[in-house]
């Protein structure tokens, strides 16, 4: 999977986790941008990531990244979305 | 004055009440205890046991490794603040318990609410959960404010209601439910579960909700009541005239 790809997969988890069926979300989209994105869906949307690509974040990972596209760039670096 | 253990005490005592309907299921992990209520939004909390629960005892984090691993088990583990030490945040850390939020305990004297009078005005009602419209509105409010449209489980408000521990309040402006709240009557009564649908929000009907069930608490004899506010409700609290006693932390087991 290329990051495109990876993005669109990550969008439909977003859809279910901010409950918008309509969200459409990009590689600069973060938390600012999306209503009821805040600590607590944060972890939801992450741990929801991990479950789909089957791997873990660090916890740097975690605290650090600013947007949808550097969750997508450690899938795609981590080769998680093949 | 209240202390931040006397009121997490007593939200651990509201769970602990529920626990004894039979309805939910309890567990333990080392020195923690488990409320959970597979397929529904409310109760699910790991929270401090009995023996634990003043800091000078600490808490059993590495019993939190044992948790069971089922999609039903309860992932949010709450304590208070003062047993959160360098190196419990750290263990936590290590099991991938990761910080989701906080609540800040608050209390104030029911005779010291400040309350004006909203320029609309709602009408409050106690209502009756074994009434199927009444428990609609009520959920219809309170379910995707807060708990992201999961469902709630009436049997167990039903039971909270017929044995002393809850009243049900709902707000209603031109006829439709707007508002919500659960007066909880622990060794201190407190309010949980305020909410205003998004359309309504701004208008005063939640503080007007508060000041109709802080009446009824009055009303049953008391003289202070207590909440936990997320960061985002704390100006509205402050503004009614309560007070912050402290924080409840909530940790979030990652997958």
């Amino acid at each position: 999977m290329n990051k495109d790809q990876v993005l669109s997969e990550v969008n439909e988890i977003c859809r279910v986790v901010f409950q918008d069926p309509q969200l459409q979300i990009n590689s600069t989209t973060a938390a600012k941008d999306v209503a009821n994105w805040d600590s607590m869906t944060n972890l939801f949307l992450i741990d929801a990531i991990e479950q789909k690509f089957k791997f873990k974040y660090t916890l740097d990972e975690i605290m650090y990244a600013q947007n949808v596209g550097e969750l997508c760039d450690i899938i795609v670096q981590r080769g998680q979305g093949e | 004055m209240i202390t931040n253990v006397e009121i997490a005490e007593n939200l651990y005592d509201v769970y602990k009440d529920l626990a004894a309907s039979g309805i939910v299921t309890l567990g333990k992990t080392g020195r923690f205890e488990i409320i959970s209520h597979p397929g529904y939004a409310w109760p699910n909390m790991i929270y401090p046991g009995q023996d634990t629960r003043l800091a000078a005892n600490g808490l059993d984090i590495p019993s939190l490794s044992q948790l069971p691993s089922s999609a039903d088990s309860p992932k949010l583990v709450v304590f208070g603040e003062e047993h959160a030490t360098p190196e419990t945040l750290q263990q936590l850390s290590s099991l991938r318990f990761l910080p989701a939020t906080k609540w800040v305990n608050m209390t104030a004297r029911i005779d010291a609410l400040q309350v004006k009078n909203a320029k609309d005005r709602i009408k409050c009602e106690v209502i009756d959960s074994k009434k199927e419209e009444q428990w609609r509105d009520w959920a219809s409010v309170v379910e995707p404010v807060l708990f992201r449209n999961a469902r709630l489980d009436s049997r167990l408000f039903q039971y909270a209601e017929e044995n002393g521990l809850f009243k049900l309040l709902t707000g209603y402006f031109e006829g439709q439910p707007v508002s919500t709240a659960l007066l909880y009557y622990g060794k201190h009564p407190g309010f949980y579960m305020v909410a205003t649908s998004p359309g309504f929000q701004g208008r005063g009907f939640a503080a007007e909700l508060i000041r109709f069930g802080a009446s009824i608490a009055r009303s049953a004899g008391h003289d202070s009541i207590v909440l936990h506010s997320t960061q985002a409700g704390l100006e509205f609290y402050r503004k009614l005239g309560f007070q912050e006693y402290g924080k409840l932390l909530l940790y979030y087991k990652m997958h």
